[in-house]
């Protein structure tokens, strides 16, 4: 594993989102998400784990990038962090070379944590080129 | 068992709890003994003193007069004891109003953004904007401009949002519950809320006492996203004006994704249940265990107008007895939810039969109606804490643990608890007395006067000799001389 990153305490179903170290996305939903007739379509399922697509290389490095940028490996949230009333729980895990560090954001504001924003758009990023046809 | 020395009227099991706030009450009473015995009940902790003497009272009622006289008080900016939020409120005697505003600036972000050519979700921790746009990506690359556009805020967007956001919260919030003055004479002092918000498109002024961030959403979006409200002071005291609020464009409508009713089937002809009746049945029992509701400090007992709805079963009946059948129903949904974990169902559950006859059914979670979560987070903006639990999770404790300290019985009201219901600050819609804790505190602050308690106003009655004397007069009282000393 690389990153993984799991959403939950949200009224809902946890969300994970994983991506190996040789591609491979993975993720755990209660969604199905499809296009239909120009739009887009939402319906919940069963949760389960699914294999999403196999981003590419570079994408693995911009995300391996984006984590040395930001020393995210030893990342935490500030210490006495403002409290937020409904955000959830949205928890980190990255794998260096020490092990997996877990970076765990529970009800505290989403940009408490430098980088984070620009990890997720990394592995959206990740992701999107790996399900485009072009 | 507490006696009357422990009376607080919260109109739980204490002996002799006058439940000064409860309208339920006062109409029981009226009903029962008549509207002359309710003013003599009213007007007898007062009595003696009329007898002997009528100058309290009219000092009082002048004193009343030049109080209200002085106009309206405030308004003044409010941070609730609870550290979080902030509001500004004012109070003008002459109306009997207290009004409550808030104000925010409001930071319209599209939910979804084309980088590269590629759709990124630009909520963090959005899972269905997330996975909507890995939907988009996997589309040629020229289809993807109209795919996201649902997720794009436009003008006509905005202004519905505006709308709709002042709207929810007003609608919600405003004009539920009442106070009034508790200074001997001054009870029909009254203060009803109004609640007015006030949001604009742009930055946060000085004025705001929020910066609202709020994501473009699709209509097909199913699933919870995030909302919340936070802190942004990153030192030293919290103030009214330092929160941001984060709510997301199909938050100003009724969710979807928590369901405050279930519906249910039976067989025709039978009393069975059918299989995905028995689903519906044990979610809505799991998800709606009870927390014991909010109790009295004193007698433990549950405090009846504070608590949380019923659970209204509806169901028709069959056969040549319609009535008996809907009954033996009834029954059975109950045996069912306390399979189900909701332990208590026998006692919660309300029968409403009907309509007509047939085989399908509903059970609700008090009136069933859906939350607004811009009107859930307002609460959080007037000092509240979640009071959900498992399994809608979130910030919320265990089942049944206390929720905001000694905000509510700081106030002489009920203490909110974690439990999932139809409570506002719950999962569901009802602004109940407790929630009103943190308005009184402003009242209290504006007027600057601790002299407030919840409750309608309050009849005042002027001294009447023929109502004075009941035949005990009391240490040092006299038998009434003759007319004429009532002020009206």
């Amino acid at each position: 594993m690389l990153v993984e990153v799991t959403l939950s305490g949200r009224q809902d179903e946890p969300w994970t989102r994983r991506i190996c170290r040789d591609g491979a996305v993975w993720e755990h939903t209660n969604l199905r998400t499809w296009v239909q007739d120009g739009a887009v379509c939402q319906e919940h399922r069963p949760l389960a784990w699914e294999h999403v697509t196999t981003a590419p290389p570079e994408a693995l490095a911009a995300i391996q990038a984006v984590i040395d940028r930001f020393e995210l490996l030893s990342a935490a949230p500030p210490a006495g962090a403002t409290t937020v009333f409904g955000a959830g729980v949205t928890v980190w895990r990255l794998v260096g070379a020490d092990g997996v560090h877990e970076i765990r954001l529970d009800n505290v504001p989403p940009d408490a944590v430098p980088g984070l924003r620009e990890l997720d758009e990394a592995v959206q990023l990740a992701v999107a080129m790996g399900v485009s046809p072009d | 068992m507490a006696g009357p020395a422990t009376a607080h009227g919260l109109d739980c099991g204490c002996v002799s709890c006058s439940p000064a706030w409860s309208a339920g009450h006062v109409l029981a009473l009226q009903r029962g003994a008549g509207n002359a015995a309710v003013a003599r009940t009213l007007a007898r902790q007062r009595t003696l003193g009329r007898v002997i003497d009528d100058g309290p009272f009219n000092a009082a009622r002048e004193a009343r007069e030049q109080w209200i006289a002085a106009g309206v008080r405030g308004p003044i900016d409010h941070t609730p004891s609870t550290g979080r939020g902030g509001f500004s409120a004012a109070y003008d005697p002459a109306a009997q109003e207290l009004a409550i505003k808030l104000c925010g600036g409001v930071d319209f972000r599209d939910g979804i953004r084309l980088v590269f050519g590629f759709a990124i979700a630009m909520q963090s921790g959005n899972a269905p904007a997330a996975a909507a746009a890995q939907a988009i990506n996997a589309r040629p690359r020229a289809e993807r401009p109209a795919l996201i556009a649902p997720w794009v805020w436009d003008d006509a967007a905005k202004a519905t949002f505006l709308a709709d956001f002042k709207s929810a919260i007003e609608g919600t919030w405003q004009g539920k519950h009442q106070f009034h003055n508790s200074t001997q004479f001054w009870e029909d002092l009254g203060a009803a809320t109004t609640v007015e918000v006030d949001v604009h498109e742009g930055a946060q002024t000085a004025a705001d006492h929020m910066k609202v961030i709020s994501y473009k959403e699709s209509t097909a979006t199913v699933a919870s996203t995030p909302a919340y409200v936070g802190q942004t002071q990153l030192v030293g005291a919290h103030g009214a004006h330092d929160n941001v609020m984060e709510v997301n464009s199909q938050q100003v409508g009724r969710r979807s994704d928590i369901l405050q009713s279930v519906g249910v089937e039976f067989q025709a002809g039978t009393n069975t249940l059918t299989a995905q009746a028995i689903t519906n049945l044990n979610w809505f029992a799991n998800a709606y265990k009870s927390g014991g509701g909010p109790r009295c400090a004193t007698c433990s007992q549950e405090i009846k107008d504070a608590s949380v709805g019923p659970v209204n079963v509806t169901v028709p009946g069959e056969g040549a007895d319609p009535a008996a059948s809907a009954l033996a129903r009834f029954g059975v949904i109950t045996a069912q939810l306390v399979t189900g974990g909701m332990a208590d169902a026998a006692t919660r559950c309300h029968l409403i039969p009907g309509p007509g006859t047939g085989t399908a059914g509903s059970v609700a979670m008090g009136a069933g109606v859906q939350q607004i979560v811009a009107a859930h987070e307002a609460g959080h903006m007037f000092g509240l804490g979640d009071e959900y639990t498992a399994p809608f999770s979130g910030t919320g404790g265990a089942l049944g643990t206390p929720v905001d300290g000694d905000l509510g019985p700081a106030q002489n009201l009920p203490g909110a608890v974690h439990e999932n219901s139809d409570s506002i600050m719950s999962v569901g819609d009802a602004v109940r007395p407790q929630h009103y804790a943190t308005f009184l505190e402003a009242l209290k602050a504006v007027t600057g006067t601790g002299a407030w308690v919840f409750g309608p106003p309050q009849p005042v009655s002027g001294p009447n000799p023929a109502l004075d004397w009941q035949g005990e007069p009391g240490p040092g009282g006299t038998a009434p001389v003759g007319a004429g000393t009532a002020v009206a």
